[in-house]
């Protein structure tokens, strides 16, 4: 982040990223081509003269689909062949990345924007590039461009000409792109809106899907690290005796803030970093534990402390002063738990570094090499492999820093991975939030409502103190809660204290939706409750009668959920995030043998559909994300240090903990696409929660739910 | 040191208590066969031995000397096996990286039971995590491969 960066950055740019404002990307549709091979015709697509057709991915592919879904808005308003389209990420370069800022650019995937902010470029550049091999046919033919049409992969005119894309590709190389491409009508386009077969499934089901991990490079070594468990502290001394008598270890080699282990290969490094004997300065944070950490959210709370005013309308505060409900809710710090591991490669030469690792932020990446290396951006190389998970982890390039700066005192290309428990203990992990929320009720109606909500602002890490007070910094910790929260109220106060705790906090698959949503679903449950209402009515009485489409996905998804059977219950929430709109239900019973979840029904409205079974499988991921947060999510800190370390205590929902996942598409055609990666995340811990209280009248006020309802009911 | 992967015998040079997942991955440059936690609590690393299942993360490489080891690259020797091809079919993967163990635990399911049951889904992939959400993809993936395999698919 540039130390004179404006306000007017930070509004387009963080606040955009973050709070899932469509970003405009910075491109161009111009390209060069010096080499034989496949010929680019603009940024994002290239043809070679076989025809097939390869579409660089200006965002990385992490599950969610985008190296489907982008080449599917390419092929598109191309006329191209599908099963001659494929993709792949393009490298670190100023046409691939989102405008954050007046100057200030990053290519980085986050926010659910892929598709939202590149859809139209895409469509634009394969728009371009038919246009481009259009009139090179017709100069070709000496016919006029106007009589040509296109259609899979080929040019075509009236008087029996033909022509390949790759027969015509040189020439249309050659042609200048037209400034303003013409994009199909919605009617004519053929690909979008077809679940397509995801172009990734095949690598991914027989093992030759290369991820971070998978790099090979010749004469490579391996490195393993362990950075000081204590947030902050740095390296003290360093016994390596053990560590180097381990067959196989080359190195060990002190940094500031952690040691590396580099071997021939991975196995023998881990050993020596688990026979290392370090001491540790552990500085200021040693002291840092879970109870201290509620304890400075609650305190948060406490209506006296200064807080930033999010929302307000009408006399919340003074009609509060009388609650009929004053509650307090507490959510964790959660971990990304990618699957993959923390890896990177990186082989360096005086002039030059290639980087090969799963990263959603190439520009942070080669901006971390450039101030380890001291080289040139432009002799810096990112290449984005698949990532084995990413939820917004891998947007931080902490590893890739060390893997850099390891490479550095090694004489061989390097690949850095970290064990499970490193990646667990050095996370940028979702902020633990406490929240105070109160209710009056009068007349039969809720008549105030008032959500304080305390835990660290993640924008502090990353923006300068300056400017820590202007809204769009104060404000982040209470979305969700603002202005796309779907409901009206007469009187209302959302107010938000950033707390300072040391705890690396960083953006987790839907960031302060995941919390903020849980408060305000649970909210109105209680609120419906307390006042003998339905909960579903009571939504929809405080949904506006101008937004019809926050109801019709409430009335999808309540509609196919239906009533439970005897012993089943309901629960129900509704949230927007990143231009999109989801409600679920969740189904559960509560017996002898505790909680069993049935089934989740989602209904979404996103607006236009590109891919509709991507869309299905990344609600269904978002909604499974939530509900494991919600049973046993949780870090827990003690002497300064995480307290987890692996999966046996950091438990991810599992298969026969996983419900069914019914997802509706609630369409409203010609409607701006909205972001799918996070919007089945928010929904899912209160819809849980709610059908918890149905079944038991227990209310979950405090995340995870864990071992509480063990044993409880029938 | 010899050691038979996907049918074919190999002879390495490697400490004995080696895991086998870093043999395949670092010695034989197999990287099919993913590491997760190193622990056997994720699943990611599943290979067979002798036709079970096994997490090679903690197999150390001495246990398996002399036997077979199928990983997800031997799976369909040359061509797809019915649970890979159900795989495709329902679109499960999304990240993809955990989906080499489901495959593997999957294979050692159905041939131990045709026809499973959800329970005995349950319970042979319970211990194989997807942070993606795949599961309720998965679970009908299995079913899917099931019936393909018992020659019910019905193409």
């Amino acid at each position: 982040m540039p130390v004179n960066v404006s306000r007017r950055s930070f509004l387009a740019g963080v606040g955009g990223l973050v709070l899932g404002v469509y970003l405009r990307p910075h491109s161009a549709l111009g390209a060069t081509n010096t080499e034989e091979g496949p010929l680019q015709l603009n940024a994002f697509l290239a043809i070679a003269r076989n025809g097939e057709i390869t579409v660089f991915l200006p965002s990385s592919e992490m599950g969610q689909g985008i190296n489907t879904s982008l080449p599917q808005l390419v092929a598109d308003e191309l006329d191209a062949r599908w099963s001659q389209v494929r993709a792949e990420h393009a490298p670190e370069g100023k046409e691939y990345r989102l405008t954050l800022g007046p100057g200030y650019t990053k290519m980085i995937t986050g926010g659910s924007n892929s598709v939202r902010s590149w859809g139209e470029p895409m469509r634009r550049a394969g728009a371009a590039a038919r246009a481009m091999l259009v009139c090179a046919a017709a100069m070709r033919w000496n016919v006029d461009a106007a009589e040509c049409t296109t259609s899979d992969s080929t040019v075509s005119h009236p008087d029996g000409h033909q022509a390949g894309y790759g027969e015509l590709v040189e020439d249309a190389s050659r042609r200048r792109a037209p400034k303003h491409p013409v994009l199909k009508s919605r009617e004519q386009l053929k690909l979008v809106g077809k679940s397509l077969p995801r172009k990734d499934i095949r690598a991914k089901v027989d093992g030759s899907a290369k991820f971070g991990i998978d790099i090979r490079i010749p004469g490579m070594v391996r490195a393993c690290t362990v950075a000081c468990p204590v947030f902050g502290g740095r390296v003290g001394s360093v016994d390596d005796s053990e560590a180097r008598a381990i067959s196989g270890v080359r190195e060990v080699l002190v940094f500031d803030d952690f040691v590396a282990v580099v071997a021939d290969t991975w196995w023998p490094a881990k050993l020596a970093v688990a026979a290392l004997k370090i001491s540790w300065q552990e500085g200021a944070n040693a002291d840092l534990d879970s109870a201290g950490i509620s304890q400075t959210l609650r305190k948060g709370l406490d209506l006296q402390v200064k807080a930033a005013t999010g929302r307000k309308q009408g006399q919340a505060a003074k009609l509060l002063e009388s609650a009929d409900i004053d509650v307090q809710y507490e959510v964790p710090y959660l971990d990304h738990a990618t699957m993959e591991p923390m890896n990177c490669t990186v082989q360096l030469s005086p002039d030059r570094c290639d980087i090969w690792t799963g990263t959603q932020a190439q520009s942070d990446a080669k901006e971390e090499a450039v101030a380890v290396t001291g080289l040139k951006p432009r002799q810096v190389h990112v290449h984005t492999t698949l990532l084995g998970g990413g939820y917004g982890r891998r947007a931080m390039s902490d590893f890739v820093r060390q893997a850099v700066q390891i490479a550095t005192r090694v004489d061989a290309p390097v690949q850095l991975i970290w064990t499970r428990e490193e990646t667990f203990r050095h996370g940028f992990y979702r902020p633990a939030f406490a929240g105070r929320l109160r209710a009056r009720l009068a007349g039969g109606r809720l008549e105030a409502v008032h959500f304080r909500v305390c835990g660290s602002n993640i924008l502090h890490n990353i923006v300068p103190k300056p400017f820590h007070g202007l809204p769009l910094i104060s404000h982040f910790p209470m979305e969700g809660l603002l202005d796309t929260s779907p409901y009206v109220f007469d009187n209302v106060l959302v107010d938000g204290v950033s707390a300072d705790l040391p705890v690396p906090v960083g953006f987790w698959r839907s960031v302060g939706h995941s919390h903020n949503a849980f408060f305000m679903e649970s909210l109105l449950d209680e609120i419906a409750h307390a006042l003998g209402q339905d909960p579903v009515e009571l939504r929809r009485t405080l949904i506006s009668d101008e937004q019809p489409r926050f109801r019709a996905v409430l009335d999808a998804a309540v509609e196919r959920a239906g009533t439970p059977e005897a012993g089943r219950y309901h629960g129900v929430a509704l949230h927007k995030c990143f231009g999109s709109i989801c409600a679920q239900v969740v189904e559960v019973s509560v017996g002898k043998g505790g909680l069993r979840i049935h089934k989740l029904w989602a209904a979404i409205d996103c607006g236009e559909v590109v891919n509709p079974d991507i869309v299905e499988a990344q609600i269904m991921g978002g909604a499974l994300h939530g509900l494991s947060a919600a049973l046993g999510g949780r870090l827990e800190f003690a002497r300064g240090r995480v307290v987890q370390s692996n999966f046996h205590d950091y438990p991810l929902l599992k298969m026969h903990q996983a419900p069914e996942v019914e997802v509706q598409i609630v369409h409203t055609p010609g409607a701006p696409i909205g972001g799918i990666g996070e919007l089945g995340t928010p929904p899912a811990a209160p819809a849980l929660c709610n059908a918890i209280f149905a079944a038991t009248g227990k209310r979950i006020r405090t995340l995870p739910i864990g071992n509480v309802l063990h044993g409880e009911g029938a | 040191m010899k050691v038979i992967v996907n049918g074919t015998e190999v002879e390495i040079e490697v400490d004995g208590g080696t895991p086998v997942l870093w043999v395949l991955r670092d010695h034989l440059d197999m990287t099919g066969t993913k590491f997760g936690c190193g622990i056997a609590q994720c699943g990611a690393c599943t290979v067979h031995l002798d036709g079970q299942p096994i997490r090679s993360c903690v197999t150390p490489v001495s246990e398996v000397e002399g036997r077979e080891i199928t990983t997800i690259e031997g799976l369909g020797a040359g061509e797809l096996h019915p649970v890979q091809e159900a795989w495709i079919e329902l679109s499960v993967p999304q990240c993809g990286y955990c989906q080499s163990g489901q495959i593997m635990s999957t294979v050692a399911l159905l041939r131990a039971r045709p026809e499973p049951t959800d329970a005995d889904i349950d319970a042979a992939l319970s211990a194989n995590l997807c942070r993606c959400g795949t599961y309720p993809r998965i679970r009908k993936a299995v079913h899917r491969a099931a019936k393909m395999m018992r020659g019910e698919d019905g193409s």
